[in-house]
């Protein structure tokens, strides 16, 4: 089993990579010409021109993050099309994670509690149809 | 005053009557009273139909006197879509939920036991009908008179005028009318502590997640083909409004189970239903207010304050009644093991509401970044792509355990036999996303598919065999009748694995490029070659279109020809839209996008989007699986009875 794991883990590790492109960036940016639209859906000539210069910056060998760290200095922080993941918009990306933690706690404490009863497989009830007068009687 | 606007004050008068008879009814045991409510019911449901008759004829016969009319239509509108823009603002959208809710509330009444259950149910759904009857008789009046006759009316936003845009309002809303009834039921049943609510919740609840469904699937299939950007989700306000009921009582209609079986998760079922009826008022409110923008919203109103107040009330009222109701809320322990069918929906309740939780939290952030710091962030597909992805991945290896586990518990033996399958599934489909170079989440997404497609498969035929042996027959089409919610479960989940195929090829292998085709020259991107063969102009009083030609070229054979066009608009403000053409093949859409011509060529945007039909098929074969669930028990009983006589004779 252990094994099967292992290959698994290092399957899904040697997974090939694939080099930065513009596609990868413009994803995560805003057109700047006021079409409120991701740059990836934006046609018109602005977006073009900024695809140039993420391409210019691709090809210095800048990061994603460094380019979109540029991009905020040339356009401001609306070029976003997420906040930063700081001060008050910090609370946007924890906020998911802290839901789940909660969740997982809960069903931890519910699963704890076995003084549980049995009364009806739910297939098995819409077979019979719900006899009121059936459930009346019983509970 | 408009005949029109009269038959909406009655209808309200109406409606507040019935609501009230059928509290003061149930409450007093008064028969009497709850034989008025019901002629009450059916008389708002005649009123509403007659206002909404008369705004269609309003429509049809270009009565430009009415605003609404005016605002929405135009002489040039095509019949069908006078007919459409019915629903195309606020006003005749609320006018619609009224409508919805009186057909829900009439069927109701044909198909409920008549008992103290149903009253209470009956007066919480007809206070919501009481509610949009007041919007439409005060903020949101669809009757509203110019004064004067304008010539023509504004028209049709173009983007509007669309077979698909006439489908998914209404589809749309009959799953958020629904989920009206699914709260009152809901509602009803934890005010008189009576379990009995989640048996006749059941139907409607499968009921309005078919809506639902189809609601979103139309919604989508309308972003991909007239918005013209490529894609059919793109996490907008609007679209995730239409989702977070979805989820809702997706988590709902398995949580209501665990109840049924262990009269456990009660607190938890009246909050989802709670929940799923906040969400379609928000996704109205959204949808019609503009307070978010979207590319999908439409119109502008002063429905902020109304729906925030009404959202407020229900919120205290659900409140008050749980705390009333402590003792029966007091749920029953649900699990004896880890090892359940039981566990298994826990987490996918937990997977599905922090879904609805994040991406509700996703769509109203812009409004509290701009509370908070004056600034309306824009919350963009990157923030939801990297939280919903591990979630649904999670969902759907969750979906395959649910169905491998069984109730109550399975001990190691039991659990090494129900997973061996699956978990070698998974195994070659990780191997077979690694030898295609799917990339890390594209290879987990083929390895996890592969994992719960087989459990599936597995679990079908093992019941099959042993339902045949337990009613002794060998006639499949009798076993899945008889055990049509199991397997109309298995066929939605079904539906739910391809359309996760679907999602995963478009988000692994999209190809897309903005050319420019010279006029008789061929241009390939990957298996396909363009050839720009002319631009041709159609004429009409409501629009100029601009169709540029292309042949498209597959392995030196032509597979058709595809004409994207610009269409500019003579009425409203002159608005320019474009027309995609589409080129579906099984596996992949050729998508194509005229951006602009000069005389010897034509600007293009070319995608090659892998598996789009997988979505459309899946959200279709879930339906499907919906509606087989809800077969009625009388018909099942006629359709057998009758083979079996055929057999006989």
């Amino acid at each position: 089993m252990r094994s099967v794991s292992l290959l698994l883990l290092i399957l899904l590790l040697a997974t090939p990579t694939l080099a930065l492109t513009v596609s990868d960036v413009e994803k995560d940016v805003m057109c700047v010409c006021g079409c409120g639209k991701v740059l990836e859906n934006c046609l018109c000539g602005t977006a073009d021109r900024m695809r140039d210069e993420i391409a210019g910056m691709i090809a210095k060998g800048m990061s994603k993050e460094q380019i979109i760290a540029e991009l905020q200095s040339m356009y401001g922080k609306e070029v976003l099309v997420n906040p930063p993941k700081e001060g008050v918009f910090l609370g946007l990306w924890t906020y998911p994670a802290i839901a789940v933690a909660v969740g997982i706690v809960a069903i931890y404490i519910i699963g704890k509690r076995r003084n549980t009863r049995w009364y009806a497989d739910p297939d098995e009830v819409i077979n019979e149809e719900f006899d009121e007068t059936k459930f009346d009687l019983e509970h | 005053m408009d005949v029109g606007y009269i038959t909406i004050v009655l209808s309200l008068l109406a409606s507040a009557y019935a609501t009230l008879a059928y509290y003061f009814g149930a409450k007093n045991s008064d028969a009497s009273l709850l034989y008025k409510a019901e002629k009450a019911t059916y008389l708002t449901a005649a009123l509403v139909t007659a206002a909404s008759a008369i705004l269609v004829y309003y429509f049809m016969t270009d009565n430009f006197s009415i605003e609404y009319v005016a605002s929405y239509s135009s002489r040039a509108l095509p019949g069908f879509y006078k007919f459409a823009a019915f629903w195309a603002g606020a006003d005749g959208s609320l006018l619609l939920w009224a409508l919805l809710i009186s057909g829900y509330t009439v069927a109701f009444l044909k198909l409920e036991k008549k008992d103290v259950l149903s009253a209470y149910a009956m007066a919480t759904a007809m206070s919501v009908q009481t509610f949009f009857l007041l919007l439409l008789s005060t903020v949101s009046n669809p009757f509203q008179q110019l004064g004067f006759m304008p010539a023509d009316g504004v028209g049709l936003n173009p983007l509007l005028q669309t077979p698909e845009m006439v489908a998914h309002p209404p589809t749309l809303f009959i799953g958020y009318a629904g989920a009206a009834v699914v709260f009152s039921l809901a509602l009803a049943g934890v005010y008189l502590a009576d379990e009995k609510w989640v048996f006749r919740a059941r139907k409607w609840i499968v009921f309005t997640w078919i809506w639902l469904t189809q609601g979103i699937f139309w919604g989508a299939i309308w972003a991909y083909k007239v918005l013209g950007w490529g894609g059919y989700w793109a996490w907008d306000p609007v679209e995730n409004s239409s989702l977070l009921p979805w989820l809702t009582l997706s988590a709902l209609m398995h949580s209501v189970m665990i109840q049924e079986a262990r009269r456990g998760m009660k607190l938890w079922n009246i909050l989802l239903a709670f929940t799923t009826f906040e969400f379609v008022l928000l996704g109205t409110f959204i949808t019609r207010s503009g307070v978010i923008s979207s590319v999908h919203a439409f119109g502008q109103s002063s429905l902020t304050l109304p729906f925030m107040l009404y959202m407020l009330l229900w919120l205290i009222l659900t409140i008050w009644v749980i705390m009333e109701k402590k003792g029966f809320i007091k749920s029953e322990d649900i699990i004896e093991s880890f090892a359940s069918k039981e566990a298994t929906f826990l987490f996918n309740n937990l997977i599905l509401v922090a879904s609805a939780l994040t991406i509700f939290w996703g769509t109203i952030f812009p409004l509290i970044s701009e509370g908070l710091t004056g600034y309306k962030v824009t919350i963009g597909p990157p923030f939801y792509n990297q939280v919903e992805t591990p979630l649904g991945l999670a969902l759907i290896i969750l979906v395959g355990f649910c169905i491998a586990v069984p109730w109550r518990r399975a001990y190691k033996d039991e659990m090494i036999r129900r997973l061996r399958f699956p978990a070698v599934a998974m195994f070659l489909g990780l191997v077979a996303g690694f030898i295609g170079k799917f990339g890390f989440a594209g290879t987990l997404a083929a390895g996890i598919f592969g994992f719960a497609f087989t459990a599936h498969l597995q679990q079908y035929l093992w019941d099959t065999r042993a339902f045949s042996q337990e009613y002794g027959t060998s006639s499949y089409f009798k076993i899945v009748l008889r055990r049509r919610r199991r397997y109309g479960g298995y066929t939605t989940h079904l539906g739910l694995l391809i359309l996760f195929l679907g999602i995963v090829g478009g988000a692994y292998d999209e190809e897309y490029k903005n050319v420019q085709l010279e006029l008789n020259q061929p241009y390939q991107i990957k298996e396909y070659t363009f050839i720009y063969r002319g631009i041709t102009a159609e004429d009409s009083n409501l629009k100029t279109t601009w169709r540029a030609n292309i042949e498209v070229w597959k392995e030196g054979r032509l597979i058709g020809f595809m004409k994207p066009g610009i269409e500019k608009y003579k009425t409203g403000s002159g608005e320019e839209t474009r027309k995609v053409d589409i080129l579906s093949e099984p596996l992949k859409d050729v998508y194509l996008i005229f951006m602009g011509a000069n005389e010897n060529a034509v600007f293009m945007e070319i995608r090659i989007n892998p598996l789009v039909n997988f979505v459309w098929l899946g959200s279709w074969i879930m339906t499907f699986g919906g509606i087989f669930a809800l077969i009625p028990k009388s018909f099942v009983s006629r359709v057998i009875v009758s083979r079996e006589q055929e057999v006989g004779t």
